[in-house]
């Protein structure tokens, strides 16, 4: 009897470690396929996520000195942080790279006296660039030779300042002119820019006036309903006693 | 239509004006809301709304733009209520797009809502006659009437003010024609519709199309 009671209590074990083995390959199942579906999903959420806040970029940049100083913001003035720059020369050769920063700032040594056009990609497929006209770099630089640019940088550099510093003496003051210019330019473009953000935003704000406006009107509405409906209520209530 | 803030205040009798239109409104606001009923308070809400944003929708017409205002709309709809309705979205214009301006909100309203209340009782009758055209032209003459009537009252509280004027009187008229004609159709449409959709809202009976009636009789 007692055996017959062991044995039963086994089966009983051991029907209830299948069952339990059971449930948790099911639920196990379950859970990966929870799994699976987060990793179905993640990506979605990714996605969503990053066309959600899929703000187009700005980037701005100056030159001071020898070293480009720029700064990448996203449309909503959030700083594109560990984004890459790449600078290339006109022939499309990298010259230079560099990351933003936590606030979106970089610089770059500038190397060659050309035009740098700049791209800063923030790695979640979002690029802007801006091209830094050779004007506004020093005319000290070394000219950009395409043959030997991407090859030997310091050399070239060394040589062209040697070679170049003499000739470039007299057209220093030409040059200078022609640097205000671009300068100027380049004020007038960004202030061309500022000028249609803030129409832009102004008319953000009008039509969320609006909306402010109208919801006010409906609140107004609801509290003064409100109102009325309370002295009929306590009306009724004097009533009823 | 919109006096700004400024304009009147320099003069001494612009400022009377001023206080003057500040206690007409306070007036008229009061027997608005006396006579409120408050079963119509979503009414006046969804007016006051609609005057609020059709005044900020310009429309390019000829050289300069018009906006429309709808005060013969409102004064058929809510009579002495317009005067609430308008003097609540005259405060939003003026507090979010600094049209016209707090000091000349009192003076605002009654040039927008007294044209109202004005063809309230002028329309208020022949709007809740049997006739679809006639409704319409109705509604026509309420919306073109209370937007002249704006018109002059603008003009006289400017003149009174000590303003002078390079254009003259039937100048006035000339420029707010256009405006007074599309405020009429609109006001016009939309009396027309009311009468056949809610025609409890001006206190009149259903208006039948023209279709049915002939299939009734």
């Amino acid at each position: 009897m007692k055996d017959e009671y062991r044995m039963m209590n086994t089966t009983y074990c051991v029907l209830k470690t299948e069952n339990r083995k059971l449930f948790m390959t099911k639920f196990g199942n379950l859970q990966s396929a929870i799994c699976n579906l987060q990793f179905a999903i993640l990506p979605l959420v990714i996605f969503s996520a990053s066309s959600v806040f899929a703000h187009q970029m700005d980037v701005f940049a100056k030159v001071e000195g020898k070293t480009i100083q720029g700064k990448a913001n996203y449309h909503d003035g959030t700083p594109v942080k560990n984004g890459m720059v790449k600078a290339f020369d006109p022939f499309g050769t990298v010259i230079g790279e560099t990351m933003t920063d936590n606030v979106g700032k970089f610089s770059l040594e500038a190397q060659f006296h050309c035009n740098y056009r700049l791209l800063v990609d923030a790695g979640d497929g979002h690029g802007a660039e801006y091209t830094i006209p050779a004007v506004m770099l020093p005319a000290d630089l070394p000219q950009l030779d395409p043959s030997n640019a991407s090859t030997d940088l310091a050399h070239s550099h060394d040589d062209s300042m040697v070679s170049h510093s003499h000739e470039h003496v007299e057209d220093v003051s030409m040059a200078d002119t022609q640097h205000d210019h671009a300068l100027i330019e380049d004020i007038h473009a960004d202030v061309d820019l500022l000028q249609e953000r803030l129409v832009e935003y102004e008319q953000r704000i009008r039509f969320r006036d609006i909306l402010g406006g109208i919801g006010f009107i409906v609140g107004l509405v609801g509290v003064a309903y409100g109102y009325y409906y309370r002295g009929l209520l306590k009306k009724t209530t004097q009533l009823i006693k | 239509m919109h006096i700004y803030e400024g304009v009147l205040s320099a003069t001494p009798q612009g400022q009377e004006i001023l206080i003057a239109g500040a206690l007409a409104a306070a007036a008229g606001t009061a027997i608005g809301l006396r006579k409120l009923n408050p079963e119509r308070l979503p009414q006046v809400g969804l007016l006051s709304a609609t005057f609020f944003v059709t005044s900020l929708i310009h429309v390019p017409l000829g050289p300069s733009s018009v906006h429309l205002i709808l005060s013969g709309l409102l004064g058929l709809i809510l009579g002495w209520s317009a005067f609430p309705a308008i003097l609540i979205a005259l405060i939003l214009q003026a507090v979010l797009f600094s049209m016209g301006g707090l000091t000349a909100l009192g003076i605002n309203t009654i040039i927008m809502a007294a044209p109202a209340v004005i063809c309230y009782y002028l329309f208020r009758r022949a709007v809740a006659v049997d006739n679809e055209w006639f409704v319409f032209g109705v509604g026509f003459a309420s919306g073109a009437t209370a937007l002249i009537l704006g018109a002059l009252f603008t003009t006289g509280v400017l003149l009174a003010a000590g303003k002078e004027f390079t254009t003259l009187a039937p100048l006035i008229f000339a420029v707010h024609l256009p405006s007074a004609v599309i405020e009429g159709f609109v006001t016009g449409s939309v009396v027309v519709l009311i009468r056949k959709v809610r025609p409890e809202l001006l206190d009149a009976p259903r208006l039948e199309p023209a279709f049915e009636r002939g299939t009734q009789n």
